[in-house]
């Protein structure tokens, strides 16, 4: 593994963490790398990625409901 | 009571659902719903009629909790979920996911399904009580994360710890009670 790769290489458990913070915050330059070449690789951080985005959309649907309910 | 005073008494059950999935606390989520059906009470002319009574009762609920997370600041911040052992359930220790085939495929649909919304409930009651806070006042009452911090006197990096925790919390959950079920019946 080159050393660029090796100083943006991150596990599942840090690039979690990155997928829900960028719900939060701009992420810096580094982070954005990092996660962007993990999600290239890794089919379950990219499920993980669109299961968070899931999640917010079905608790503004949630809203919804309860309003109809 | 005038028809109007009765038409709030019904939804009562209905608010103090909310609040007590917001604040986890069922004195608190009391006295957040006397403040909103007294609030109501006092001024039914600001009730337009053009939205649903509900609606406009759930907008001055709204207030009424953050009120109550203002209030309680201080007893929430001394009592912090140990949730330490969350990530070692959801990693291996090299980092990866320790299950790696939670498939959702396009789950979607689940939003189209009533049942989901009560599993989605479930789910979320089942949050320790300060990520339950901290995430329904990010989706529900969608404060933005400097409010949040500011009602809750949480540091920005405690305040996206513990919403990273909840929303792996709930992917588990949903998985287990939801989409691992749907797959199951094919």
């Amino acid at each position: 593994m080159s050393t660029i790769r090796k100083f943006f290489k991150r596990s599942c458990r840090q690039v979690s963490r990155l997928i829900s913070d960028r719900e939060e915050r701009p992420l810096g330059p580094i982070d954005r790398v990092a996660l962007r070449l993990h999600l290239k690789v890794c089919d379950t951080c990219t499920r993980y990625e669109q299961q968070v985005k899931f999640m917010r959309r079905a608790m503004g649907s949630w809203k919804n409901y309860a309003d109809e309910e | 009571m005038s028809d109007f005073a009765r038409q709030v008494e019904v939804l009562r059950p209905q608010l103090l659902r909310f609040a007590r999935a917001q604040l986890r606390n069922d004195a608190w989520a009391e006295d957040a719903v006397s403040d909103t059906v007294l609030a109501a009470l006092e001024k039914p002319q600001s009730f337009a009629g053009g939205s649903q009574l509900k609606t406009w009762l759930v907008g001055i609920l709204k207030h009424k909790l953050i009120d109550q997370l203002r209030r309680h600041t201080r007893e929430i911040a001394s009592s912090p979920d140990d949730d330490s052992e969350l990530e070692d359930l959801v990693f291996v220790p090299d980092g990866h996911f320790r299950d790696r085939d939670q498939d959702w495929g396009n789950p979607e649909g689940a939003l189209h399904e009533r049942q989901f919304f009560v599993v989605l409930q479930a789910c979320v009651d089942h949050l320790p009580p300060t990520q339950a806070r901290v995430f329904m006042a990010r989706e529900w009452l969608e404060l933005d994360a400097k409010e949040i911090c500011k009602e809750m006197s949480l540091s920005s990096t405690n305040l996206w710890v513990l919403l990273h925790r909840a929303r792996l919390r709930l992917r588990e959950c949903l998985q287990a009670r939801w989409f691992a079920v749907a797959a199951a019946k094919g």
